[in-house]
């Protein structure tokens, strides 16, 4: 039998913790990269993403095309900043989407309980039982392709397993001790979400915000790479590596610079959520 | 006891259904038929082991659940069903004072901000009248209005503690329930809250129901005690009687495994066999039959297993629910040499 | 007397934490002797958890023990890598945790779990005499129908027969130490009295050196023979149980048993309180760490001594020690 770490407990002024802060750092190093790319990268490369240069196709990397051309004879580079900008705007789009279902939701029924929670939870549970790219898929089927789609499709199948997030952590709060303070009070209900129930939700949705922006830009290649996603020829990181696709055998050097954003993007989130999770659970106890 | 009760709690019975769907889910009865009543000014002292229903009583009485069947009167009127304006007005009166733990108090709030709630719920003060208020309270309770814009962690446990009886004193209550409020603290620092309370109850002439499992504390500050073992009242008395003299086989075992204070008198607990939860589930009879010393020195009486013994009068002027409590010989008092306290 | 099986000297912790480094055990030292119980009583604090995972060589991150020794029988526990550390816990040194429900494998019944014990200290063993011992043991730490319960998992046992299995799990290899970090203090107080009377039972039939660590002083004034009381990371004050509780050498113990609520009698309108708070682990004061709140001092008009000298722990009749200037005055 060891120690159980609760002993620690007794004397909390001798104990604490400083983790190195190393991958959040890269983390953070990454996500503004990212950012930049964004923000600035379209206004830096100065190139029409859409400009056609059949002369031009396939071209290695040069002064004039940073990252060379691709079979249209366009600039990769420019596509990529700019088609950041679309992925961008879907994946904050989706998760805006989903946390504005779920949090309502999640809520209603974590606090209510009762029937109400009974009837909306097995509603949830159904969703969450079709796989979430079928749910994309027909969402694309019934409005066909296209930005605005791709934000509904990766929102609507976000939601269901968000929602049980939300309420699984309400049911947490609505049991502690100063909720029941609160109440014995006289707090109403809507002041009671509104002061304890919806500030305990912040760390959550702090941490599945950049949890699922990840998967968002992840799924949004997925969708573009089935050509369900931004047609083409909008720029986008899927519709991207839709169009590298056919020419993968003979250069796939295409495949591998559309590929590499989406990874470094989503380890940069990945990283900043874990960050994130443990400096919140550290503000908790301490 | 003279006068009319504050609160009055009669035949109260709460269920608690197990998780689950559909009939077949068990039901367990967590306060089974306990009456009592507290007087104006009163502190009666709630005692009982794991399972004895002492929290649930005291939030029934809070009104955090409703209860399965009984009454619960203040000041002679029915709680049941009070709801809107008359259940606000009710939180007025009646309060309560949480456990000192991580969560009693919302660790994203500061104090100013959840110390306001009351006053805003119930329109009591605003603007610089309920930063005056709001100080005043903080002062009363030993900590200084400098203190409102820090967060609950940045307190220690004893004047965390101190928070929790601001709150609930912040509607100015007749009635206060303090479930466990002393426990998990050091011992020097409980020695204070427990000060607090004495203090507060003589200059405020607050009644409290003060739920523990520590009979130290509830005989320093309750006038009476009542002793819960499995959701029954078994005894309840003057806190002299009931210590020096009890009656109930179950409140002699408990009084007798609380460790006497007395360097190099040994070991002296008496050791009572089983537990809570070897006794199963119990219909009929009294609750504690199974580990009741006195029932295996009777002979194991048929009685004690088929009829629920029910609460009368003892000796001293105290009830007991046994129903051979006459025949208990008298304890060996065995409390001398407590330490008196104070080096002065 | 009983030869030493635990033997701590000059034990100092340090927890360095942001640029600032906390002192939390500072030069503690004592004995625990075969057969013997040792009470170790503090508040929160005081360094009396840190000094026992310094023992176990469990001192979590980032705090490290700076100075001292500690020796059980003839080993010094210093000199040893963590493995052969880890072989000497369980077997030589067992902890008994204050939450049984929380130290015991969730997922692993009851047998296996005192079976690993078994497993890993006593390999040559056979096999099929395990079952047998296991069921020895828990039959000695009272576990009514040990048969039955080795198939249950620990949350399908009460609190009190959690804390029994602990106390198997501790006693099963007979160590020479055993130590009780607040084995009640999450029990009933019914069961409590279960959980100490079995202490003691421990303790007569192999004579193992128990260290009980505790806040409580009621309980050691029952089953301990020796106290050591802690403040501020070190020992203000360690003697004979009877001699410490019945006339206390440091104003810190007398004012800690003056705090607890008598019981009987009519109570007083006020209880004994000790004024303020601990001094912070990160600047202990120069002179004695208790004078801020200290009665006697206070009493005394405030002797400048008290503030500008660390007291040293001085030597008093009979095997006491007390951490004050003027332990004559508390004793009167």
């Amino acid at each position: 039998m060891t120690a159980p770490a609760a002993v620690l407990v007794t004397e909390p002024r001798a104990v604490g913790r400083r983790r190195t802060p190393l991958l959040t750092v890269v983390g953070a190093i990454l996500g503004l990269l990212v950012l930049l790319t964004i923000v600035i990268g379209p206004w830096l490369i100065g190139k029409d993403p859409y400009a056609i240069d059949v002369g031009n196709r396939f071209a290695g990397p040069s002064a004039a095309h940073w990252l060379g051309t691709d079979e249209l004879g366009r600039d990769v580079a420019s596509r990529i900043a700019h088609g950041a900008r679309a992925t961008a705007l879907i994946a904050l789009g989706a998760v805006a989407l989903a946390t504005a279902i779920a949090i309502p939701l999640g809520v209603l029924t974590g606090f209510l309980g009762g029937w109400v929670d009974l009837v909306v939870t097995r509603v949830v549970d159904l969703f969450f039982a079709i796989p979430s790219l079928l749910v994309a898929i027909g969402v694309v089927g019934l409005f066909g392709p296209s930005l605005t789609t791709t934000i509904l499709a990766l929102g609507l199948s976000y939601w269901p397993f968000y929602t049980r997030l939300i309420r699984a952590a309400v049911v947490g709060i609505r049991s502690r001790p100063y909720v029941d303070a609160a109440r014995v009070l006289g707090a109403s209900r809507l002041r009671v979400i509104r002061t304890d129930i919806l500030t305990g939700l912040v760390p959550l949705v702090l941490v599945q915000t950049t949890v699922l922006l990840g998967f968002a830009i992840l799924d949004e290649a997925a969708l573009g790479f089935l050509g369900l996603g931004v047609q083409p020829p909008q720029a986008s990181w899927g519709s991207r590596l839709a169009e590298s696709r056919e020419f993968i055998l003979a250069h796939p050097e295409l495949a591998l610079v559309a590929g590499v954003p989406i990874v470094l993007a989503v380890f940069a989130m990945n990283l900043l959520s874990d960050s994130l999770r443990d400096r919140l659970d550290a503000k908790r106890t301490g | 006891m003279t006068g009319e009760p504050l609160l009055s709690v009669r035949g109260l019975v709460k269920d608690f259904r197990e998780r689950g769907f559909g009939p077949g889910r068990s039901t367990v009865r967590a306060v089974d038929d306990v009456s009592f009543d507290v007087f104006p000014g009163e502190t009666l002292g709630l005692v009982g082991e794991s399972g004895s229903g002492k929290t649930t009583i005291g939030r029934l009485i809070v009104r955090l659940e409703e209860p399965t069947a009984g009454q619960i009167e203040l000041r002679g009127q029915d709680l049941r069903g009070l709801s809107g304006r008359r259940l606000l007005e009710f939180r007025r009166d009646v309060q309560m004072i949480f456990q000192n733990t991580q969560n009693a108090f919302n660790p994203r709030r500061t104090v100013r901000s959840v110390l306001s709630d009351p006053y805003q719920i119930h329109r009591l003060a605003a603007g610089a009248d309920l930063d005056e208020r709001m100080g005043a309270l903080l002062r009363q309770v030993g900590l200084t209005p400098a203190m409102l814009d820090r967060y609950p962690q940045q307190f220690s446990g004893g004047q965390r503690q101190r928070l929790g009886i601001a709150r609930a004193l912040s509607v100015q209550p007749a009635l206060v329930v303090a479930d466990e409020p002393v426990s998990g603290l050091d011992v020097s620092v409980q020695a204070q809250v427990l000060n607090l309370f004495a203090e507060l109850r003589r200059e405020l002439g607050l009644a409290m129901l003060f739920i523990s499992h520590d009979l130290r504390a509830v005989y320093f500050l309750c006038e009476r005690i009542a002793v819960l073992y499995l959701g029954r009242l078994v005894e309840i008395g003057p806190r002299r009687t009931l210590l020096e003299n009890p009656v109930h086989p179950y409140t002699r075992a408990l009084i007798g495994s609380i460790p006497v204070f007395r360097p190099g008198g040994g070991f002296t607990r008496t050791v009572i066999k089983g537990e809570i939860s070897d006794s199963g589930p119990v219909t009929a009879g009294c609750h504690f039959a199974p580990r009741c010393p006195l029932w295996r020195e009777m002979g194991q009486p048929a009685r004690c297993r088929e009829e629920r013994p029910l609460l009368r009068p003892a000796a001293g002027g105290g009830m007991a629910a046994c129903h051979f409590a006459e025949s208990s010989p008298p304890l060996a008092a065995n409390l001398a040499g407590q330490p008196s306290g104070g080096h002065a | 007397m009983a030869t030493v099986v635990l033997q701590v000297r000059d034990l100092a912790v340090e927890f360095s934490l942001r640029g600032s480094v906390a002192r939390a055990v500072d030069g503690v030292g004592f004995d625990v002797r075969a057969g013997e119980i040792v009470g170790m009583v503090g508040e929160s604090g005081s360094g009396k958890s840190v000094t026992m995972l310094a023992l176990l060589g469990l001192v979590p991150r980032p705090g490290r023990i700076v100075a001292g020794s500690v020796r059980l029988r003839d080993i010094d526990l210093g000199t040893l890598s963590l493995r052969e550390l880890a072989q000497l816990r369980g077997r030589q040194m067992a902890l008994i945790p204050s939450d049984a429900g929380a130290a015991l494998n969730p997922v692993t019944r009851i047998g296996a779990q005192v079976g690993e014990g078994l497993a890993a200290h006593l390999p040559d063993l056979p096999r099929a005499e395990r079952p047998g011992r296991i069921l020895d043991i828990l039959r000695r730490v009272g576990l009514p129908r040990p048969e039955h319960q080795v198939r249950r998992y620990p949350h399908e046992l009460s609190g009190g027969m959690q804390q029994r299995v602990a106390v198997a799990m501790g006693v099963q290899l007979g160590p020479d130490l055993l130590i009780a970090d607040e084995p009640t203090t999450a029990l009933d107080v019914t069961i409590q009295a279960q959980i100490l009377r079995l202490l003691l039972d421990v303790r007569e039939q192999s004579g193992t050196g128990i260290l009980f660590v505790t806040h409580d002083m009621t309980t050691v004034a029952e089953i301990c023979d020796r106290v050591l009381v802690m403040y501020a990371g070190q020992i203000v004050e360690s003697g004979p149980v009877v001699e410490v509780c019945t006339a206390p050498a440091h104003p810190y113990t007398r004012a800690l048993l003056d705090a607890i609520p008598p019981l009987g009698g009519d109570p007083p309108e006020q209880l004994t309180t000790i004024p303020g708070a601990p001094p912070d682990p990160r600047a202990w004061p120069a002179g004695c760490r208790f004078a801020e709140r200290c009665w006697l001092r206070e009493r005394l008009g405030n002797p400048e001594k008290c503030t500008s000298l660390a007291p040293d722990l001085a030597d008093l009749e009979s095997e006491r020690r007390s951490r004050c200037h003027f332990t004559e005055a508390v004793v009167r």
